[in-house]
């Protein structure tokens, strides 16, 4: 495991800490929060560190060494890298025909007064489709033009 | 694209796996090649060349469609 994983974990514990503290110390409305922060954060800071502390004792470190190597390749290796972006790409395409979907059900329900009050959802999704596509442009032109 | 990668490794001894770590790409990357499901870069194209100490051009086939072939 990497010093990343680490640090992860200890500030993943200090936060943890924080909520445990807060939660005791406070009497707040977010206590719900908290309770939740001190799990998460103490759970998956221990669990972090513990995995970093395993990983490094001199009997694991072949196997460390290895996994590590493994990792890098699978993260670099061109047909993963080709996969994950067309996976991407699918995904972001049935993303926007699903909210447009939902905008149609939402403006059909709102026509026959079966719901009523649609109008900041469907500002609020129409918002979100026009940033996506606003974005695309963005980044299609920022990195075209690493290409010039 | 036709390529000898299954034959040159064969030839070599050489396990999937074992390519596959020489040339840093994963086991599925060697066996799309292999099937020739996919064509790898020019980058990694090099790299299989110099792992069997050959020509590109020796390991890849490249066969004209008719498209190219007219332009």
């Amino acid at each position: 495991m990497r010093k990343r994983d680490l640090i992860t974990g200890i500030i993943s514990c200090i936060i943890g800490t924080v909520c445990l503290t807060a939660l005791l110390l406070t009497e707040t409305t977010l206590e719900t929060m908290f309770v939740w922060g001190t799990g998460y954060c103490l759970v998956l800071g221990i669990s972090k560190i513990d995995k970093y502390r395993w990983w490094n004792l001199p009997e694991n470190r072949n196997r460390r060494d290895a996994m590590l190597e493994s990792e890098s390749i699978e993260q670099q290796d061109e047909l993963r890298v080709k996969i994950r972006d067309r996976a991407g790409r699918c995904a972001y395409i049935f993303g926007q025909y699903i909210i447009c979907a939902v905008m149609l059900i939402l403006i059909i329900l709102s026509a026959w007064d079966i719901l009523v009050n649609t109008n900041i959802i469907l500002y609020i999704l129409c918002g979100y489709l026009l940033l996506q596509l606003i974005a695309e442009k963005l980044v299609y032109k920022y990195i075209s033009k690493k290409y010039e | 694209m036709k390529n000898r990668v299954e034959e040159l490794r064969k030839e070599q001894g050489v396990s999937q796996y074992e390519f596959a770590k020489a040339i840093r790409v994963s086991r599925q990357t060697v066996s799309s090649i292999e099937t020739g499901k996919y064509n790898p870069s020019l980058e990694l194209a090099f790299a299989i060349s110099d792992y069997f100490g050959i020509s590109i051009e020796e390991i890849f086939i490249y066969e004209r469609s008719d498209v190219n072939e007219k332009t």
